[in-house]
């Protein structure tokens, strides 16, 4: 079959009233979610993916990747609106988006944000249709060497970029790692750390440790100092975004859109880094730079697109490689393997007809973004006033039905209670929990691919050179880590110093 | 950032520095206790708790092999972490601590409710094939909105009960899940 065969058997899956309601209705939720400061667009992925169970695939995934692209939306209306981040993508679009609203400009702030946003979001899009596929011919040749040494590259990358410590996300990833050897054994059958125990012979439930990880933990950081994150809300003001002003920007639109492709196609960096960057590169090259930090039109539309165009490059390793690009991706892969997809190369040839109804429910998704957050912005009012002492419990009760629902199983309801304990531990020793699903997710699929290789090769260690892939793999893992090693020591002395110049004074 | 709490969880094991930056002594301890957890992984969890057959004729393929090169990362990261935090700068926390923003009375009610929402918890596994899911999730959903003291008690009054119906509706009739019903209540 050729493209146009493709396209037409994609067009069926995705031209229903069904499809259309899944992406309208994800971005609402998403959109919703990452508004109300304390929730995250991760834990509405979380939350949602367990309704996906009774849908169609392609329905179901187009719902996620619907919350997915409203959640890092959404978190751009209080940025402004309150100077709280939805999300902690939208933490760069504060630095100018509040100062706006302060002046009376949120209205403007908040439509460059939206207009900002499906710019960067089309074209994020346009680049996934344009390189996955082409990503995914490539690594039809990858063999479980080569595999091998991706996921350890994409697992070094992950564990570094997650946190303010690189020995704690490391350590999050191992132990992310180790919790993925529980069940039997891959290659002999054998019991690994299931103690006799039925339950966790098939290894535990991933929705279970996902959830419990990225919603409990809030719960229970919400119990512990139960209080109200609603800021002052300024309004919108009379003032919005004409035609100029959007072209004055628009350049900026552009870059940020390409910095957020390229940040977001390599696993693990995601928005937040991707935000700041595009920002920091148009205060750099505007001739209003002076603005930047005060109010600067510019600055919202520079922050918005680098965030937004990381969400549609982040599904390239993710469909080509079937390695994620950020913890949300991660949990969209749980989606595909709950609906018996497996995402990588050779789902471009086995379903093609499903990677092309993604693409195109993708490009539907940027223009119904641009209504649907039209009208959140407009309803943020009344999306803020709902009192978390009522949220937080209605989540849990989510959870339970979703993490049951998965395998009509209360022993997943347990490990779900004990991942949210272990998450609330990690959130309050400033241990990031994003390494740790990742490398739960990637823990499988590396010791495969590498006891694969060892069989393959019968167990000589050299298969794991055989190619200029994986020699290309090891060269990037050892330059990450390198370079990782000397951020942290930088980082250091920088501290050090500060020390030093704090205790003089 | 989530919203979660950075102030004083551990108070006895937090140094604060006058320029806002924490000396992360609790570190030392998490190391130590990740160090401790990897020994014990390769000295008794994992002979004991990962079958491995006695005719593997490589070593890279035997079930032990993957677990013993993690519990290794575990004890060198936990070492590396243990050494840097000793002997190296104090590291700039995420957020400021101050630990004075909390009182002591305020610290043990917010324990007092962390231990509250274990029970419940449990509670809520324990009573589910008794009471069925929709009844035990609505008095747990009662009970927390309580332990968080509800400004507004009749809007989590009728969340809680009509939240849990919602879901069973949604889980029993169109997603085909079996909800627990329970003993005292049937729903259709």
């Amino acid at each position: 079959m050729n493209v146009f065969d493709d396209l037409a058997a994609a067009w069926p899956l995705v031209a229903n009233l069904e499809s259309f309601l899944a992406l309208a209705g994800g971005i609402t939720i998403g959109v919703i979610a990452g508004a109300i400061p304390g929730m995250s667009a991760t834990m509405a992925v979380a939350l949602t993916l367990p309704f996906t169970f009774a849908m169609q695939p392609i329905t179901g995934i187009l719902l996620l990747l619907g919350v997915y692209k409203g959640g890092i939306f959404g978190g751009s209306i209080p940025a402004i609106l309150i100077k709280t981040p939805g999300t902690p993508a939208s933490s760069a679009t504060i630095l100018d988006g509040y100062p706006m609203a302060e002046k009376g400009q949120a209205g403007k702030a908040l439509d460059m944000a939206l207009y900002a946003s499906c710019t960067a979001d089309m074209i994020s899009n346009l680049s996934l249709i344009m390189f996955a596929g082409w990503l995914a011919s490539f690594a039809l040749s990858f063999g479980p060497p080569e595999f091998f040494t991706l996921i350890l590259f994409s697992l070094t990358i992950i564990a570094g970029v997650s946190g303010d410590s690189l020995i704690k996300g490391l350590l999050a990833a191992v132990f992310g790692l180790l919790l993925a050897t529980v069940g039997l054994d891959l290659v002999y059958g054998t019991n690994r750390f299931t103690f006799n125990d039925a339950n966790l012979m098939g290894g535990l439930n991933f929705i279970a440790v996902l959830i419990g990880l990225f919603a409990i933990p809030e719960i229970l950081a919400y119990v512990w100092r139960p209080r109200s994150d609603k800021g002052q809300i300024r309004a919108l003001g009379e003032q919005h975004v004409t035609f100029a002003e959007y072209r004055r920007c628009f350049r900026t639109i552009i870059r940020g859109s390409f910095i957020g492709v390229f940040l977001g196609s390599i696993p693990g960096i995601g928005a937040a880094p991707a935000a700041f960057l595009s920002y920091s590169e148009a205060r750099r090259r505007s001739p209003n730079k002076k603005n930047f930090g005060k109010g600067e039109l510019e600055g919202v539309a520079a922050s918005e697109s680098g965030n937004n165009g990381v969400a549609g490059a982040t599904l390239i390793p993710l469909l080509a490689l079937g390695v994620p690009g950020d913890v949300i991706t991660a949990i969209i892969i749980g989606a595909f393997m709950v609906h018996g997809l497996q995402p990588g190369p050779m789902m471009f040839v086995a379903n093609a007809n499903i990677i092309y109804a993604l693409f195109m429910g993708l490009i539907i998704s940027s223009v119904l973004l641009f209504f649907i957050g039209g009208v959140a912005i407009r309803m943020f009012r009344y999306i803020v006033d709902v009192p978390k002492s009522v949220l937080m419990p209605a989540v849990l009760i989510l959870c339970v039905f979703g993490v049951y629902a998965v395998n009509n199983n209360v022993f997943d309801v347990i490990v779900m209670f004990l991942m949210g304990w272990l998450g609330y531990f990690m959130l309050r020793n400033d241990i990031p929990a994003a390494p740790f699903l990742i490398a739960f997710i990637l823990g499988p699929l590396l010791e495969d691919n590498f006891r694969q290789a060892m069989l393959m090769s019968n167990g000589a260690a050299d298969i794991l050179f055989r190619s200029w892939i994986t020699w290309f793999f090891w060269g990037a893992t050892f330059l990450t880590i390198a370079a990782l090693v000397r951020t942290g020591l930088r980082q250091r002395s920088e501290a050090a110093e500060a020390l030093r110049a704090t205790t003089s004074e | 950032m989530p919203g979660g709490p950075r102030t004083a969880p551990f108070p006895i094991f937090i140094c604060v520095a006058q320029n806002g930056m924490k000396l992360h002594s609790k570190d030392v301890w998490l190391g130590a206790g990740v160090v401790t957890f990897g020994v014990f992984l390769l000295v008794y969890a994992i002979p004991v708790f990962v079958a491995s057959p006695s005719n593997v004729r490589v070593m890279f393929l035997s079930p032990t092999f993957w677990p013993d090169i993690i519990s290794w990362l575990i004890i060198v990261l936990g070492a590396t972490l243990i050494i840097t935090r000793m002997f190296g700068p104090p590291v700039v926390a995420s957020e400021p601590v101050d630990v004075s923003e909390m009182s002591r009375d305020e610290i043990n009610f917010a324990w007092a409710r962390l231990v509250a929402i274990a029970v419940i918890m449990v509670g809520l596994v324990m009573s589910t094939p008794i009471l069925g899911m929709v009844l035990s999730t609505a008095l747990a959903f009662a009970l927390i909105s309580a332990i968080v003291s509800t400004p507004r008690p009749v809007t989590a009054l009728l969340v809680a009960i009509l939240l849990p119906l919602m879901l069973y509706a949604f889980f029993a009739h169109v997603a085909g899940v079996s909800v627990p019903q329970g003993r005292f209540l049937s729903l259709p």
